[in-house]
């Protein structure tokens, strides 16, 4: 398991009145290689929970384990932990290289660029985290490279570029330090069919890759074409772990105030009106299309 | 008085030399439409939203709304005609609570303060955030800053309401409260002008006039029928084609026809199932 | 309710109810009382101390929270050892009848009257705080901004357009949580990225400030670029006039407010000329056992 989350709470504002729990004892895991997308409504905990894989945020109760490296505020659990293991020890002894294994990549990252050119900027995580400047540059240009961002942009301003192309810069940005693990949140929010299509695609490069996908998204159509593990948090709980199909085929989405894709939409409205052909084994458009054929074409 | 809320005449614009954003664009839009404004980023859409409110003014040629040439002169007269809901929730809460918001358009107008207080109640009420009316921006959820920002333009009683991508910044469950709300305010005012700019062609497929924008030009314009069912090229627009209309070429392809007049899923489903 | 310093807090006391105009009047006639003088040390302190328990009084009506308000004075330490070093090693030349505290065996003396002199700095600049803190958390920023305006409104007769000072202001009150959050997001997508805020070499430390100043400035001009089309679009015009949402109407209770606080401010005013001006000591006057200068 490359993931593992362990009995994980996580509360705002501890010891004050207007504390809240935003996470309430999550246990998962997630290999490598996976592609999960984790979905719920808006508050329902999936930022905070993957802030939790960077350190970013430090679990009040229980751990999350990434590889060897462990993130959690209990000191007791994490001295019991050093003690069982030596060699966890030693890695979380650097611990800032979590944030270099897990790449993040939030939502409209593009106001995370800041440096006066676009390869400069990329070049910046690498940097920090203490790769030679020529490898660094040597990271950087393959990540453009595999963005899409043409060569005679590098040296431009990133605040010269349009939405989409800072958007794909910024992700280069994460890329470029090489991480095992991509963890992205909505990064399709606010773009245009084809910045999504084109943004997923890449997403999909990366996966093939061989490193592990973890997406935040209220996106059912992306959950459909891409994930291949799904994780439902509702008022802070993990409440269901499925796979795409089976989440839109046998779960009640309304109920957790999820958008259903309109795929499924059509067939449930077949399978209600009584739909001659038999439905239940149809989870692709074409298999739509050619059992409609079949049923009706005479 | 013509029959146009709207009237496009050889508008030209661009924010550089050399690089025109909108290039010679011509249209009308009949009172009383839902009009929605389709086309990739970058097309040319929220440039010409901002021309039709009269925020920035073409280079050359003319537009009329309700008549009314759009010109220095008239700005008053422009803002008690046409509003706008802009994309983002945030920047465009300009009250420091909810109730201070909505009354900001009537207070530019120089409605009476004890007329205010009423309208501001009404129109919240309207949207379903009179609960919130003491609520500062940072208590409230993107959907409900959005249905606000509505109530603010509703309280204006305009003829043309416009929406700039007023849904692209929102969770689902915000874009179906924004939805039926789009719905409900048709229906209590059938008169109103209302011009969607938007992705979703799920949504332009059911309106009544899609204006499709392409690289500063109008690429097409018409009915939905007339403007999804005849163009071939629409991913290479950058843009989705509507679900039903997907099942319905890819049975086409097959030698199959479904009725022209199926639009919606609900219609498909129907006809699938007789 | 955790209260961040300044930030508004939703109470209904009888403090939230009164006027804003009112608010300012007497935020600014209690800083008068702070800082008049009160002659001899013995006298300020008495004033002081009545002062302090006027204040605290306000601040319980007000239902603000004292651990708030002294979590809030963290950042006065620094100024009391400022003052404390001033006031304690500036030598007081020619001035005899002073009182030594610690003498030094190279000669230098630290007096008693050095110390006291900064705890009188000390205890008024922390009225200050509080006085402020009341203001700011009994107020909303809307009527802060009201009532500035109104009270800016003498201005007008010289042509400076002050409500378009008051919608700026507002503007900038409205934005701040908005940009906070911003901030937030921009320093967790940095850290991400491998910047560490908190260590570092200068140099370093200044580079890691640059990654968060420019985002957020390029947020600020897309925020402003947005907002002014807004406005806009909402028929705002600067300079052109506007009817009000709220207005200001003076209550019953604000008559009250107003005359208890100029009783208040002319009864310290008294104190002080008597105080002064009289050159007696006050308490002495009060409580003629007490022997002249016995510990100060």
């Amino acid at each position: 398991m490359q993931i593992i989350v362990n009995n994980v709470s996580y509360t705002y504002n501890v010891n004050k009145l207007d504390n809240f729990e935003a996470l309430k004892d999550i246990s998962l895991s997630i290999e490598k290689g996976d592609f999960v997308a984790l979905v719920g409504k808006t508050g329902s905990g999936k930022s905070t929970l993957i802030q939790t894989f960077n350190g970013l945020l430090q679990p009040t109760k229980g751990f999350t384990k990434i590889d060897e490296f462990i993130v959690t505020s209990d000191k007791k659990l994490k001295k019991k932990i050093f003690k069982e293991d030596d060699l966890i020890k030693k890695a979380n002894k650097k611990a800032f290289l979590l944030r270099k294994k897990v790449g993040m990549v939030f939502q409209f990252p593009e106001y995370q660029l800041f440096e006066q050119t676009v390869l400069k900027d990329v070049m910046f995580g690498p940097l920090n985290f203490k790769v030679a400047p020529d490898i660094a540059k040597q990271r950087a240009i393959k990540s453009l490279n595999s963005v899409n961002i043409d060569e005679s942009y590098f040296e431009r301003s990133p605040f010269e570029l349009s939405g989409g192309e800072k958007r794909r810069v910024a992700i280069a940005g994460v890329l470029a330090s090489d991480p095992d693990i991509l963890v992205l949140d909505e990064p399709t929010a606010g773009l245009d069919p084809n910045g999504k299509i084109e943004i997923m695609n890449l997403v999909k490069k990366i996966h093939n890759e061989g490193k592990t996908i973890i997406l935040v998204t209220h996106d059912m159509d992306v959950v459909m074409n891409y994930a291949n593990k799904v994780f439902v948090l509702n008022d802070s709980k993990l409440i269901d772990e499925t796979t795409p199909v089976e989440l839109f085929n046998t779960k009640d989405l309304s109920k957790l105030s999820l958008e259903i894709p309109t795929f499924y939409k059509v067939k449930n409205l077949l399978k209600n009106k009584g739909f001659a052909g038999n439905l239940e084994k149809i989870d692709t458009f074409d298999q739509l299309i050619d059992l409609i054929y079949e049923v009706k074409h005479d | 008085m013509s029959e146009f809320a709207i009237q496009v005449k050889n508008v030209d614009f661009s924010y550089q030399e050399n690089e025109p954003v909108l290039n010679n664009i011509s249209f009308n839009i009949k009172k009383g439409q839902y009009v929605c404004l389709i086309g990739h980023n970058g097309s040319g859409k929220s440039t010409l939203a901002k021309l039709l409110v009269y925020l920035i003014e073409p280079m050359h040629g003319e537009i009329y709304i309700n008549d009314l040439l759009l010109c220095e002169e008239n700005t008053k007269k422009i803002r008690e005609t046409v509003g706008i809901v802009f994309q983002n929730p945030d920047n465009q809460f300009i009250g420091s609570t909810v109730e201070d918001d909505i009354a900001f358009g009537l207070e530019n107008r120089c409605v009476a303060h004890e007329n205010m207080q009423k309208i501001v109640r009404e129109y919240a009420e309207k949207v379903d955030m009179a609960k919130y009316l003491e609520k500062e921006p940072s208590e409230l959820s993107g959907g409900q800053k959005q249905r606000v920002a509505i109530a603010g333009i509703l309280a204006l009683n305009l003829d043309i309401i416009i929406f700039d991508e007023a849904t692209s910044m929102l969770d689902p469950e915000g874009v179906e409260e924004i939805k039926r709300l789009i719905f409900n305010m048709r229906k209590a005012n059938p008169n109103l002008t209302f011009i969607s700019i938007t992705h979703d062609v799920e949504e332009a497929y059911l309106s009544d006039y899609v204006i499709l924008l392409n690289k500063g030009n109008i690429y097409k314009e018409g009915t939905p029928f007339e403007v999804f069912e005849n163009t071939n090229d629409l991913a290479e627009l950058g843009l989705d084609l509507p679900f039903v209309l997907k099942v319905k070429k890819a049975l086409k392809e097959k030698g199959m026809n479904i009725p022209t007049n199926i639009k919606s899923i609900e219609e498909l489903s129907d006809y699938l199932c007789k | 309710m955790t209260n961040v310093f300044g930030k508004y807090v939703n109470y209904n006391t009888i403090i939230h109810r009164a006027d804003p105009r009112l608010k300012i009047f007497c935020l600014i006639a209690f800083m008068v009382m702070c800082f008049l003088p009160y002659g001899n040390f013995m006298n300020t302190y008495a004033v002081l101390l009545i002062l302090v328990l006027v204040i605290a009084t306000l601040m319980i009506i007000s239902k603000l929270s004292f651990l708030d308000f002294f979590k809030s004075l963290k950042f006065m330490w620094f100024m009391a050892i400022f003052l404390l070093i001033i006031n304690v090693f500036i030598p007081y030349n020619g001035k005899t009848d002073l009182h030594e505290m610690i003498v030094f065996s190279n000669g230098y003396i630290i007096y008693w009257e050095g110390v006291m002199n900064t705890f009188m700095v000390l205890i008024r600049l922390i009225m200050m705080v509080a006085l402020t803190m009341i203001f700011t958390a009994t107020t909303t920023p809307m009527d802060i901004t009201y009532g500035f305006e109104w009270l800016l409104y003498p201005l007008k007769l010289l042509k400076i357009p002050t409500q378009v000072v008051a919608m700026t202001m507002s503007l900038a009150l409205r934005f701040i949580p908005t940009l906070l959050l911003e901030a937030n997001r921009i320093m967790k997508a940095q850290k991400s990225r491998g910047v560490d805020y908190n260590r570092g070499l200068i140099s370093r430390k200044i580079k890691s400030i640059t990654t968060l100043i420019v985002p957020l400035l390029v947020s600020c001009f897309s925020i402003s670029d947005d907002l002014s089309l807004a406005m806009n679009a909402r028929g705002y015009d600067p300079y052109a006039k506007r009817t009000r949402y709220r207005v200001l109407t003076f209550k019953k209770a604000d008559l009250f407010l107003i005359i208890s606080i100029l009783i208040l401010l002319a009864g310290f005013i008294t104190i002080s000329v008597f105080a002064n001006s009289v050159g007696i000591n006050l308490l002495e006057t009060i409580f003629r056992e007490i022997p002249k200068g016995s510990t100060f």
